[in-house]
């Protein structure tokens, strides 16, 4: 068994993967029947089987390859999908079988870019290809896109709906990531004063402006707030990152607030999503129902949780994509929460470390631009569904249904894993 | 029934958290590996490290520019006959100063010259680390200093 080594850590950490995963769905299909007759357990049976040979034959695969990267995202993301599918399979049955075979396509993504990326330098030369493609998929999502809860971000390719976004916030850190990485001296010196502080000419400011006015554009016709609050934020982070220098946060965050106070006097829909924040209690059969059947929803779960199947996360209304937290929280308690929580703080505390280890400038960039990604969208969604922040529908990544985010989260995660092959 | 769907939900978080232990136990081993490492490294550069001044600039005629002296573990510098590095201006003291190699790292210590010693322009006080890329200036002379293992790059 040589060839079985290199990847010893990860495929210790499967292990717990995989019992979840079947706990998860002894547990689920015991409460839904009320009995452990063997006779019903066909379909999680088939479900759990087809989810674990998936998940073991990436990690075999990876062994096979003899791939030297990273040996924690791959379980933790893993652990993040089993909780995601068994909570799709308890919410909504119907579109499990679904979401399974997204999960074999976006690991068929992350294969994908592991094997055929070797060398990811060279994604930095072609920037300007990307981001027209990026801006292209925008607008053609802005005037052919299909609407689906309030905002208009999907493009319907006859067998299944696309949510352009997803792909654009990848291409988007790419391009970031190379642009900063060229004109990082322009921007950290700047190229004059103003006041005693320097200050980067008109022409260097553009890209900020540049994303400041593109966030706004789906604001404003997308009417995606969450999506326009990552790519903003994940700028911001980026910028900072690359230069050092706090104005960039301060001027990018003023310009940000300049926006947002403007949409929320012109735009209606704005206006409610920050009323329904501030009190949903002020309408709560109507637009506050959402958010207030998600927070009931925490607080019946208490510490430990009803135990999977046993709760009422149904009543949410969309709990299977944006509100799967709270259901999680629900069913699992706080206990469940803070471990959903924990992954994600590895994982975005993995992401850094690869970047600190990265060889070129490049690869910490596209490394740290792609986990404050991450962390920016878990904080929106998860902030949004605890109340803590204006709720704006985004998937909470690698446990949401949604196949566009599954399938994108995924080669995220392959271009970690390939950075850190470097390092 | 009730017992065994309640000992399923703990043993599902039990297994999140177990998961989590072990993912943790493993990142404090691989910080400490990786900090191991990093002195491990130091350890085996120690013999073949070195350093060399550089004479960058010269109005003394015994050292002309481009010259290259190597350091050994005791260097010093100055007008009297014993030093290993012997300048000729009046400007300079008998014992000038000198360069030690001290925990890895080369050192350089002014020895109460009078007109002093200059480390990137900053006159020396006590002993200072000196980094690749350094300048010494002594009595009208600047040296560059220069670690071999950077110097590669």
């Amino acid at each position: 068994m040589m060839a079985y080594g290199i990847r010893e850590n990860e495929r210790s950490l499967f292990i717990y993967v995989i019992l979840f995963l079947w706990l998860g769905l002894l547990g689920l299909f015991g409460a839904e029947n009320g009995t452990f007759a063997a006779a019903g357990f066909k379909q999680p049976l088939l479900f759990g089987a087809i989810v674990s040979f998936g998940l073991i034959a990436v990690h075999l695969l990876l062994e096979k390859w003899r791939f030297r990267g990273d040996q924690f995202l791959f379980p933790l993301t893993s652990m993040l999908s089993a909780a995601g599918l068994v909570m799709i399979l308890r919410l909504e049955p119907d579109y499990a079988m679904r979401q399974s075979i997204w999960l074999f396509a976006g690991l068929a993504a992350f294969l994908a870019t592991v094997r055929l990326l070797q060398n990811y330098k060279r994604l930095e030369d072609y920037k300007y290809i990307y981001i027209f493609t990026a801006l292209i998929l925008l607008l053609a999502t802005i005037l052919f896109g299909v609407e689906a809860g309030g905002a208009r971000s999907w493009i319907d390719l006859g067998i299944a709906r696309f949510q352009t976004s997803e792909i654009v916030k990848i291409i988007l850190v790419i391009f970031l990531a190379s642009y900063l990485e060229e004109k990082r001296e322009v921007l950290t010196e700047g190229t004059r004063n103003l006041w005693g502080i320097p200050v980067p000419g008109v022409q260097y400011i553009g890209p900020l402006l540049v994303m400041w006015g593109l966030s706004l554009v789906l604001l404003i016709f997308q009417k995606d707030l969450g999506t326009a609050l990552i790519f903003f934020g994940t700028f911001l982070v980026m910028i900072y990152i690359s230069t050092g220098r706090w104005s960039y946060i301060l001027f990018g965050s003023f310009l940000f607030g300049l926006g947002a106070t403007l949409c929320y006097f012109f735009f209606s829909h704005v206006r409610v999503r920050v009323a329904i924040w501030l009190n949903p209690w002020a309408d709560m059969e109507g637009k506050g129902y959402q958010i207030i059947q998600s927070l009931f929803a925490l607080g019946s779960g208490g510490t430990y949780g009803t135990g999977i199947g046993l709760g009422q996360p149904n009543l949410i209304p969309a709990v299977h994509t944006d509100f799967v937290f709270s259901a999680w929280s629900e069913e699992t308690g706080l206990a469940g929460a803070i471990a959903i929580l924990i992954i994600y703080c590895f994982i975005i505390y993995r992401g850094f470390r690869i970047s600190l280890a990265a060889h070129t400038g490049f690869g910490a960039l596209l490394a740290a631009g792609l986990t404050s990604l991450l962390a920016v969208q878990t904080l929106v969604i998860v902030g949004g569904v605890t109340k803590l922040l204006p709720l704006t529908g985004v998937t909470l990544p690698f446990v949401s249904y949604g196949g566009s985010s599954l399938v994108s989260s995924y080669i995220m995660l392959g271009l970690l894993m390939r950075i850190s092959a470097e390092g | 029934m009730k017992a065994i769907l309640l000992i399923i939900k703990f043993a599902t978080l039990a297994i999140i958290y177990l998961f989590l232990l072990r993912v943790f136990y493993f990142i404090v081993t691989d910080l400490r590996h990786r900090g191991n490492r990093v002195f491990g490294q130091a350890e085996a550069s120690r013999t073949s490290s070195g350093a060399e001044l550089v004479v960058t600039g010269s109005n003394d005629p015994s050292l002309k520019q481009g010259e290259v002296i190597y350091l050994d573990r005791q260097t010093h510098l100055g007008r009297g006959s014993h030093n290993n590095i012997k300048l000729t201006s009046s400007f300079a003291s008998h014992n000038h100063a000198r360069i030690i190699f001290q925990d890895d790292g080369f050192f350089l210590e002014d020895l109460n010259s009078i007109n002093g010693t200059y480390i990137n322009g900053v006159r020396v006080n006590e002993s200072v680390p000196l980094v690749h890329g350094d300048t010494i200036a002594i009595a009208g002379v600047t040296f560059k200093f220069v670690r071999w293992e950077y110097e590669v790059e």
